[in-house]
């Protein structure tokens, strides 16, 4: 098999403006498929950016590089179709989705994807049997399935939600965008438990974090550091401690020179 | 002559025509209130766009229109139509504003129960039938009710006896039939084509006004729940001008659930009268999908102290719609409280209104007043004018008011296409979304899932480019 063929994902000099300030400025990246890849780096440096552009979210400018999923253009792609091809952005933020029910969209959005890649959509009573077996991997309660999507929810069961959806759709490709952000250290536990319950030879993660304490529970195989809107170093995991010895300052201040 | 008066004698001689065709003529005092409103009809005349009742909303289209009153010698007949699917065990149905005896259900009533057909009432029951017509404010809130008075045929009439409580829910379907609307010879529109925009009924032709009257009487104690649903499952043009008295007398408690759907070319008036007196409980849900025009009137009226009065509303119009929703709310006595939240959709060059107004009168102390309205809007060429008015002139009061007129958040929109939902079925989500909060209010399963249904339905017909941001 050739190298080609295992790349999962990759980026090639990516540049990206918001509001005209350039963010990303020449990032490359590759990821194949099985890999689970840590991006850190300190506030502001354009982690965040790199996991939206990837999903396809407005206000994202790109400017020059592209981006292949799997050998095709993501730029050629809606937002559903890239997730119809296997990515997941697990949000930041995730948004509240008054009156509509969490069971609907879960079922909406995993027939939505079964259609899209040539698969019958499931029936009521499978879909039941699979969400009843998912949510046990991110130990929620399933009084949650009969709320609106996210309404009303703490931060860390919007987060474990966010893994609830992961579960069910099974991308090939999951971007978690600092999913710690908000938790305590028992929620970041369920919700690392749940992420690690989904590593699999097929599937490849982007870890985006500030901290290094969710990569105590995930481990990820590669460490980039993002600083300056390009990776500045990568490593394996031991740079993580490093990075928590030391800070990103250092790093910033070589991208810088 | 002008346009105004020509349309007044229209209805004149078609009030005329009338003349001892209406049922009731055995009841004096029915014709001597049916003289007046008459009267008071040919003198107040129609509206204009300067009577701030009808600012709004254009009623020339609907002037401009020849109506007739549906042949009441024709036997009322339909074939077996979906409105009928999933309703109430217990149902009365019209076909043109007609009894439909072979479509109602109302044997083996529980005892203290009646309903009945207008008609009925008036034959069995007009001591009943002028206790509450005389009690009811009615009357002429404004010009149409004084014509429904005049020409109404039949209607419902449901009166519970005291402290009796009616578990299952009852249901009043209006149906409106194929012939509804009929052309003259060589006025018959193609096969399969619709009828063009402004048609107007040709010399001969006819489109029917249909008038139901419904009269609903809940003595002391009494408690029940009532579904109205108007429903035209064609094309055609026709006029349902429907008045519907409410009186609940103390501590009777009514759920009203109200869903209408009449076909996208009718025009359409519901003007409902709600009187409370003490402790009494109305929780009132009105979903309007259909209508060319359809203006929708709630006039409430608290006369016992401690009452409460719950409104919900949801309208959503296409392309060439009109939806109005007038709220009249009287706070006259202390303690009572009233709560209304109105929601509408509006796609393509749809209309709406909204005119919410709540009187608190200077010795309604502790009167409780919530009024909302929020519109979600879903394309540029989309209208509405929104207007919710507090008048308070008590001092002692928990009062307030609000409305927002908003767009789908991106932010929604993206976090649900990045699941791998479409766009347009995104949108549809966040629609029925934006609506559960009307929906929810209903406690009768099947008219929850009915409504829906038909609101989903109304949303997936639609090309994708009409919901534009």
């Amino acid at each position: 098999m050739s190298s080609i063929e295992q790349t999962m994902l990759s980026i090639q000099n990516l540049c990206v403006s918001v509001e005209g300030k350039p963010i990303l400025k020449g990032l490359d990246l590759e990821i194949k498929a099985g890999e689970v890849h840590a991006i850190m780096g300190p506030n502001g440096a354009g982690k965040s950016t790199l996991a939206n552009v990837l999903a396809g979210r407005e206000g994202y400018e790109v400017t020059d590089g592209k981006i292949l999923f799997a050998g095709e253009d993501i730029f050629e792609l809606e937002i559903e179709e890239r997730a119809h091809r296997g990515l997941f952005l697990a949000m930041q933020y995730p948004v509240e989705l008054p009156g509509v029910n969490n069971t609907n969209f879960l079922r909406s959005a995993l027939n939505a994807n079964r259609v899209a890649r040539g698969e019958p959509e499931l029936d009521a009573v499978s879909f039941l049997k699979l969400v009843r077996e998912k949510i046990k991997l991110v130990d929620m309660d399933e009084k949650f399935l009969k709320r609106s999507v996210n309404a009303g929810f703490s931060g860390g069961e919007k987060k474990r939600n966010e893994i609830l959806q992961m579960a069910m759709l099974e991308p090939t490709l999951a971007v978690l965008d600092e999913t710690d952000s908000g938790l305590d250290i028992d929620a970041m536990r369920i919700v690392a438990n749940g992420v690690n319950g989904l590593r699999s030879p097929d599937r490849a993660m982007i870890v985006v974090t500030h901290y290094q304490r969710l990569l105590d529970y995930i481990e990820p195989d590669f460490v980039h550091v993002l600083a300056g809107g390009r990776i500045v170093r990568s490593g394996d995991k031991s740079l993580v401690a490093e990075l928590e010895e030391k800070g990103y300052g250092w790093l910033e201040k070589e991208a810088a020179a | 002559m002008n346009a105004v008066t020509t349309t007044l004698e229209k209805y004149q001689q078609l009030i005329e025509s009338q003349q001892g065709r209406l049922p009731g003529a055995q009841l004096p005092w029915l014709q001597s209130r049916r003289q007046q409103a008459a009267q008071r009809f040919l003198k107040a005349g129609f509206p204009t766009r300067k009577s701030e009742l009808w600012r709004y909303t254009n009623v020339d289209s609907l002037l401009n229109k020849d109506f007739v009153p549906p042949a009441q010698d024709k036997a009322a007949t339909l074939a077996d139509t979906a409105a009928l699917v999933g309703s109430q065990n217990r149902r009365i149905v019209f076909i043109n504003g007609k009894y439909s005896e072979q479509l109602s259900r109302l044997r083996d009533l529980p005892k203290g129960v009646y309903i009945a057909s207008v008609q009925q009432a008036m034959a069995e029951r007009g001591d009943l039938l002028q206790k509450i017509l005389e009690k009811s404010p009615t009357g002429n809130f404004h010009v149409f009710n004084d014509l429904n008075t005049v020409l109404f045929h039949d209607g419902m009439v449901f009166y519970v006896e005291e402290n009796v409580e009616l578990a299952e829910p009852v249901e009043v379907i209006y149906l409106t039939s194929e012939d509804s609307q009929t052309f003259a010879e060589g006025s018959q529109p193609a096969e399969g084509s619709q009828p063009a925009e402004g048609t107007q009924a040709a010399e001969g032709s006819h489109a029917y006004v249909i008038s139901p009257r419904n009269l609903v009487w809940l003595e002391a104690g009494a408690s029940a729940t009532l579904i109205e649903r108007y429903v035209g499952e064609h094309d055609n043009t026709y006029f349902t001008n429907g008045l519907s008295e409410i009186v609940l007398n103390t501590e009777a408690k009514l759920e009203h659930y109200r869903l209408q759907e009449e076909s996208l070319a009718a025009y359409h008036i519901s003007t409902l009268f709600v009187h409370h007196e003490a402790q009494s409980q109305y929780k009132g849900n009105t979903i309007v999908l259909g209508g060319k025009w359809s203006r929708t009137d709630y006039n409430v009226d608290f006369q016992g102290e401690q009452a409460q009065n719950r409104l919900d509303g949801l309208y959503l119009v296409k392309d060439k719609q009109l939806a109005d929703i007038h709220l009249n709310v009287n706070h006259a006595v202390p303690k009572c409280s009233s709560e209304q939240d109105f929601r509408g959709i509006l796609l393509g060059a749809g209309r709406g209104v909204f005119d919410g107004l709540i009187n608190v009168a200077e010795q309604a102390q502790k009167t409780e007043a919530h009024l909302h309205n929020a519109n979600l809007m879903l394309s540029r060429s989309a209208e509405v004018d929104t207007k919710p008015q507090l008048l308070i002139y008590a001092d002692d009061v928990k009062c307030s008011h609000g409305t927002t007129v908003g767009q789908l958040e991106p932010e929604q929109l993206f976090y649900l296409r990045s699941r791998g939902i479409s766009e347009t079925e995104a949108k549809k989500m966040l629609c029925v979304g934006f609506a559960q909060a009307v929906l929810e209010q209903c406690s009768v399963g099947e008219l929850r899932t009915r409504a829906e249904e038909a609101l989903s339905e109304s949303l997936r017909n639609l090309p994708a480019a009409t919901i534009e941001l």
